[in-house]
């Protein structure tokens, strides 16, 4: 069992990993890129290695640099977090070929649910439901391709099997836009992703984005911790998320979470990992799995009082689950807005020094953060500085202590999208609950067009 | 414009000590300039160190500013970039002209891009910093003239 981990990331996330092993007695090994060099969370840290230059590719994108301080400061396991290469199978396996511990699924499962047709194929062969559409690729003779577009029906969207994050898919809404849609994406997946296989799937006008969180171990034991609402989203991103999804009937909800459960004994799957769902009139349709731990966990450990990152610590190594699924009750109601380094109505990044820094608190608020005052947000990384989180009894408490959260968190010297989520817990059609995915964007495009 | 009165005009920069003439009437403009390294060499015969540079543009007179140098400020904090991807050419070179909108370079702050435009055509004088090393919002990045 391993005693000392690294941490292969940087910001929030490797500070509330930090905070779990050192719960468990467990030693830290922090790495930082010369841009994050003299940040205030590496100071907690057993030890401190710098790995790299500012950039990315040169740091925490570096598996050699990565494999080379576990071996120098004798970490036995490594710690992904997300984004990152959290989700690189060559990375996991080549951890694993180093004799440490990767703290999260084998090289196998990440590959498998990386490749959105495998896992869609893994997800029927498990009984999650899915979008309609064929199983397969999308096969070369335009003919053929409007046949299944006339059997699933229009609107399609064509998605490249590599693709992800909103890139690398088109909505097609008749035949005559089908043969010039697939060439083109074809195109896009072969150049941006090295794979130009596609697949086809029915597309749905109105979904709302909701997910499920699942922890298996090592020994075939897995749960589902509930759902979360992530369907307030800008460009694919999401901007705030809750837990439980609302308005959801719970034997809904159970029967799709045991179904993520079987999924998961079906690949092997071990860790914390997420499914998630487009959700349409009362449907679930599976669309993709990750097999991190995921920035909105908080949300989940609120309602379900589960600290994920311990429980993801302890499976790795090699315990066996204790939690039964009969014990797992939400309580309550939790949001998180995640508050980024960005302007609150351009969305243009906004690094640089933090003049004023003080961060709302109370019953009921969390704030999962590595910023404080004088911190300078480097360019290189993410815009997310914190996560502000509220829990209560009911979603309207959660909403209250949110607002009220938000009125207090004072952010100086960079602007932040704080007013955007006091804007958002105004809106009359989240404060009633469960909008659609593209909410917001229109939100935000009526909010344009009345300046 | 008369060409006797052109003449009268280089004859003018001539016995002057300016380095350079430029002259707009009635929707034409003129150019003259001394090549600095003719004129140190060969100072004689009369005519040997001019050239005209531009010729008479009669459709589209250059506004009055065009010939003034200008900073172009980075919008934000961020990383300079001046080619469109590693290994790739550079958008602009010192000395090109380049027309209003073109892509000067990118800076990249939290995992976006955004291109830097020339405001007005004009010629690359000088590019004011390094390429991958941060600039401050507000920082001048490229110089363009003539």
């Amino acid at each position: 069992m391993f005693k000392r981990v690294l941490i292969a990331n940087r910001g929030e996330i490797a500070l509330r990993i930090q905070r779990a092993c050192h719960q468990l007695g467990l030693e830290t090994v922090m790495v930082y890129s010369q841009g994050d060099a003299g940040a205030a969370y590496l100071e907690q840290a057993d030890l401190a290695l710098c790995i790299g230059p500012a950039a990315p590719a040169q740091s925490y994108l570096d598996a050699t640099a990565l494999l080379q301080a576990a071996q120098a400061s004798g970490a036995q396991a490594v710690h992904p977090g997300y984004g990152f290469l959290s989700e690189n199978a060559a990375f996991s396996e080549a951890v694993s070929a180093a004799g440490l511990t990767f703290i999260g699924p084998d090289a196998e499962c990440i590959r498998r649910m990386g490749d959105k047709v495998a896992a869609k194929r893994a997800m029927r062969e498990a009984g999650v439901p899915c979008v309609p559409g064929p199983e397969g690729a999308l096969p070369a003779e335009l003919d053929t391709v409007c046949s299944i577009a006339a059997e699933i029906g229009y609107p399609v969207i064509i998605k490249a099997a590599g693709g992800g994050g909103g890139r690398g898919m088109r909505v097609v809404h008749s035949e005559q836009e089908l043969g010039q849609a697939v060439s083109v994406t074809r195109e896009e997946a072969r150049r941006a992703f090295g794979n130009p296989e596609l697949y086809m799937e029915k597309f749905l006008g109105h979904p709302r984005h909701v997910e499920i969180q699942v922890l298996c171990d090592r020994h075939g034991n897995g749960v589902w911790l509930g759902s979360r609402d992530c369907s307030l989203q800008r460009r694919h991103q999401k901007v705030l998320e809750e837990a439980p999804a609302p308005g959801i009937e719970p034997d809904v909800l159970a029967r799709v979470g045991e179904r993520c459960v079987q999924a998961c004994r079906h690949i092997g799957y071990q860790g914390v990992g997420t499914f998630e769902f487009l959700f349409e009139d009362g449907e679930f349709y599976f669309i993709e799995m990750n097999t991190r731990l995921q920035v909105e966990h908080p949300v989940t450990e609120l309602t379900t009082g589960i600290d994920i990152v311990e429980q993801q610590l302890r499976v790795a190594r090699g315990e066996v689950l204790e939690l039964r699924q009969e014990q797992i009750i939400t309580h309550g109601h939790s949001l998180e807005c995640r508050i980024n380094a960005e302007d609150p109505h351009t969305f243009i990044p906004t690094p640089g020094t933090v003049s004023r820094w003080d961060i709302p608190g109370g019953i009921g608020v969390r704030v999962d953060t590595h910023v404080t005052t004088g911190y300078r947000v480097p360019p290189y990384y993410d815009s997310m500085i914190a996560k502000l989180i509220t829990h209560g009894a009911t979603r309207e408490q959660a909403m209250a202590r949110m607002r009220t959260a938000l009125a207090q968190f004072r952010i100086e010297g960079i602007a932040s999208n704080l007013p955007l989520h006091r804007n958002i817990l105004q809106d009359p059609a989240f404060i009633e609950g469960a909008v659609d995915i593209h909410h917001l964007e229109h939100w935000l495009k009526t909010r344009q067009a009345g300046n | 414009m008369e060409q006797q009165r052109i003449k009268s005009l280089i004859d003018l920069l001539q016995a002057s000590d300016l380095s350079e003439l430029t002259l707009s009437e009635a929707g034409s403009t003129l150019t003259l300039a001394r090549q600095a390294d003719m004129v140190q060499n060969t100072p004689s015969p009369a005519l040997a160190g001019l050239t005209v540079a531009t010729t008479l543009a009669q459709a589209k007179p250059p506004a009055p500013a065009a010939a003034l140098s200008q900073d172009i400020p980075s919008p934000l904090y961020g990383i300079l970039h001046l080619t469109p991807a590693p290994g790739e050419a550079s958008f602009v070179t010192v000395g090109q002209q380049v027309e209003a909108g073109a892509v000067l370079c990118i800076v990249e702050a939290m995992k976006m891009f955004h291109q830097i435009q020339a405001p007005r055509a004009g010629v690359v004088e000088a590019l004011l910093a390094e390429a991958g090393s941060e600039v401050d919002a507000g920082q001048p990045v490229v110089r363009i003239g003539g």
